[in-house]
């Protein structure tokens, strides 16, 4: 099990993919800015810094855009975290491809698709390259010499890539872990490749287990190319739990959750975002509108669209007239269903079965509230699966890395075999394609992913 | 520093409601887009971050008065400007030149930087960096080399020029900064000169800074 973390808020009421998992522009539907969600974040380096402060083992992953900063920035701010924090640090690596998030950024525009996947790719081999450029024993802090580094043990490092050039030396000693751990969330071929050639954890969610371990041995697979072990690179899918001391109590539980994420006005708010079209007339306890989707208009903006909305409405349309549902009930049905719902023992066996089946080398989970909303789970499941032995019972390392058991970081610079250059890299974001929007028939559920939230 | 400050203004203070009747987390009338469009960027807005506690952080900006225009650009945009005059006369001339240029709101904040080597063994840590310099060691500041009860007359003397307050850089650190701390500190209260107790909160309050108002509030929604 991965130790979960926590943002400082309530989860959002609508379990639905950003464009930009960061969150860099607040959403917009219907021309106005979407206020039936928590918004507001503060900026997720920031606060880690200040967590490293309270916390001793706790891993500290923050979710930072790769399409809109700068390596070099970016492998300062995370070194200066894992130096802060002893070697807790860890980066989810994430991308934009909207003009909308754009405007609020210099270069006004944005990536195509394909080009901020190299942009990721290439500003992680630079990080790493920067990561790498101090010798592990450069500071020698000499008094009585008036020696502090090392003479020749600061590297240069000397980048020029499509989207990059740097030409300098590092201004931070090497960090305790070497590199901060890479975290990755790619679903698409490309992703999946770039996961094996660069991250140590891809949080990917696949609802199924057949799905989770078709996508297990997969990504498995493709460490070899890169002179990888299984062991190097750690799937730990995102999760969301509910618990009954009953199934029935659980079931219930996991409704009154779902009934409390979606309210009436977020409801109709997200049928909107796929209808295309205001339908703010419509009854969120009543029947779904008769009117078809508007196909070539978007209400929303800063979200993943699907990609093709009519499909998306008239499987809608099918589950609502075969289950009798309302709005609501049908926007609850067919969003951000749990991963694990049952008594406490269900799920650690559950949970175990993933684990034991290879589907997962284990889970971050989501809680559904913060904070508060992993007690539960510490104190009802985790016992059951130290009991079962698959749950650490006491730290045995200090780094983050020690706690995932990931081998030593390893050095990928552009141009050399294996480097992220040569891929096509970075998957969506951190989402599953939209256009399998969460449905319970693919067991597929989007629910929020772990960082910044 | 103007796209900052907007930004730190898009939202209201009161913005964020979180009512459940509604469903409505903010009260997004009170969120602005800031639509910044100048030579270096162009922002759409709002921040993606609440208004910070003390409206906007307290900006400042370090000037060694060598531009085209000595000043400008703290005076324009900055609370705490730093300086670094060598001696009484020359904080006399730096001070009037940052009064002549035009400010709109709160007078700047004038700062004076100082390098310092401070009580026992002051001279000694000083002359160490000269020998590792190979050089007189200097700096941008002026380099205070003495005892604590010097400083403060010196400190004293400075205001009476107009400087507003002081950004002190440690010679060698931590003797220099403990120096500061455990002895400067008392030969200034002793000539009632500084604090015995916080008297705000905020840093904007220790400085004497109002909390700004917010440019966008009561503004027509975006």
């Amino acid at each position: 099990m991965g130790r979960p973390r926590s943002g400082p808020h309530p989860s959002p009421a609508i379990p639905c993919p950003d464009t930009d998992a960061e969150g860099l522009r607040l959403r917009e539907h219907k021309g106005r800015i979407h206020d039936l969600d928590v918004v507001g974040r503060p900026e997720s380096l920031t606060v880690l810094s200040a967590l490293a402060a309270v916390t001793e083992r706790l891993g500290l992953a923050a979710t930072v855009n790769a399409t809109f900063n700068e390596p070099y920035e970016l492998a300062r701010r995370l070194a200066t975290l894992d130096h802060l924090s002893e070697g807790r640090a860890a980066w989810n690596v994430v991308t934009t491809s909207d003009a909308f998030t754009g405007e609020n950024f210099r270069r006004g525009g944005f990536l195509d698709r394909a080009d901020r996947y190299t942009r990721a790719a290439e500003s992680v081999a630079v990080a790493r390259a920067l990561w790498d450029s101090w010798r592990p024993d450069a500071v020698v802090a000499d008094r009585n010499r008036g020696v502090f580094v090392r003479q020749g043990a600061i590297g240069t490092v000397r980048h020029s890539g499509r989207h990059f050039t740097v030409d300098g030396h590092f201004t931070l000693p090497r960090s305790p872990q070497g590199h901060p751990v890479v975290i990755q969330a790619g679903d698409s071929d490309e992703g999946r490749e770039f996961a094996a050639a660069t991250a140590d954890v891809v949080f990917s969610r696949h609802g199924t287990l057949e799905d989770g371990r078709a996508f297990y041995a997969d990504v498995k697979r493709r460490l070899a190319r890169y002179g990888r072990e299984p062991r190097d690179l750690k799937i730990m899918p995102a999760a969301t739990f509910a618990l009954g001391d009953t199934d029935a109590e659980a079931a219930e539980n996991a409704a009154e959750i779902r009934r409390l994420q979606v309210g009436p006005q977020t409801a109709i708010a997200l049928l909107e975002q796929i209808w295309g079209r205001d339908l703010s007339a419509y009854d969120p306890e009543g029947s779904l509108p008769d009117v078809d989707p508007d196909p070539g208009k978007d209400v929303t903006e800063g979200r993943v669209r699907p990609a093709d909305r009519a499909a998306v409405a008239a499987r809608w349309r099918a589950v609502a007239q075969e289950k009798n549902l309302t709005i609501r009930e049908l926007v609850i049905e067919m969003t951000g269903r749990q991963s694990f719902v049952g008594t406490p023992a269900a799920v650690a066996r559950q949970i175990d079965e993933f684990v034991q089946a290879d589907a997962a080398d284990g889970f971050i989970l989501v809680p559904h509230l913060t904070p508060g909303g992993l007690d539960e789970f510490v104190d009802r499941v985790v016992p059951l699966l130290q009991e079962r032995g698959v749950f650490r019972t006491e730290y045995t390392g200090r780094t983050l890395r020690d706690h995932l058991g990931p081998a030593e970081p390893r050095t990928v610079t552009p141009g050399a075999p294996g480097a992220p250059a040569a891929l096509a890299p970075l998957g969506e974001a951190s989402w599953p394609d939209p256009s399998t929007w969460p449905s319970p028939s693919t067991g597929r559920a989007g629910t929020r992913r772990p960082g910044g939230r | 520093m103007e796209v900052a400050r907007r930004l730190w203004d898009s939202w209201e203070d009161d913005a964020e409601i979180r009512d459940v009747a509604t469903g409505r987390f903010i009260d997004r009338d009170k969120l602005h887009h800031v639509d910044f469009a100048g030579r270096g960027f162009s922002v759409k807005g709002p921040s993606i971050t609440p208004r910070p506690p003390q409206g906007q952080p307290v900006v400042t900006v370090l000037d060694h008065g060598s531009s085209r225009v000595p000043y400008e650009l703290p005076a324009r945009s900055a609370d705490v400007v730093y300086v670094t005059p060598h001696d009484r006369g020359h904080a006399e001339s730096i001070v009037g030149q940052v009064r002549a240029v035009p400010r709109e709101g709160e007078p700047l904040k004038v700062f004076a930087d100082l390098v310092v080597f401070l009580g026992s063994g002051a001279a000694a840590r000083k002359a160490r960096l000269d020998e590792l310099d190979g050089a007189e060691f200097t700096s941008d500041a002026e380099v205070f080399t003495g005892a604590p009860e010097e400083l403060a007359d010196l400190l004293l003397d400075w205001r009476e020029a107009g400087i507003d307050g002081y950004r002190l850089r440690p010679g060698n650190l931590p003797y220099d900064l403990k120096a500061v701390t455990r002895g400067l500190t008392g030969a200034l209260r002793r000539r009632g000169a500084f604090r015995a107790d916080y008297e705000a909160p905020t840093l904007r309050g220790l400085l004497g800074l109002p909390r700004p108002a917010n440019r966008y509030a009561g503004a027509v929604t975006a």
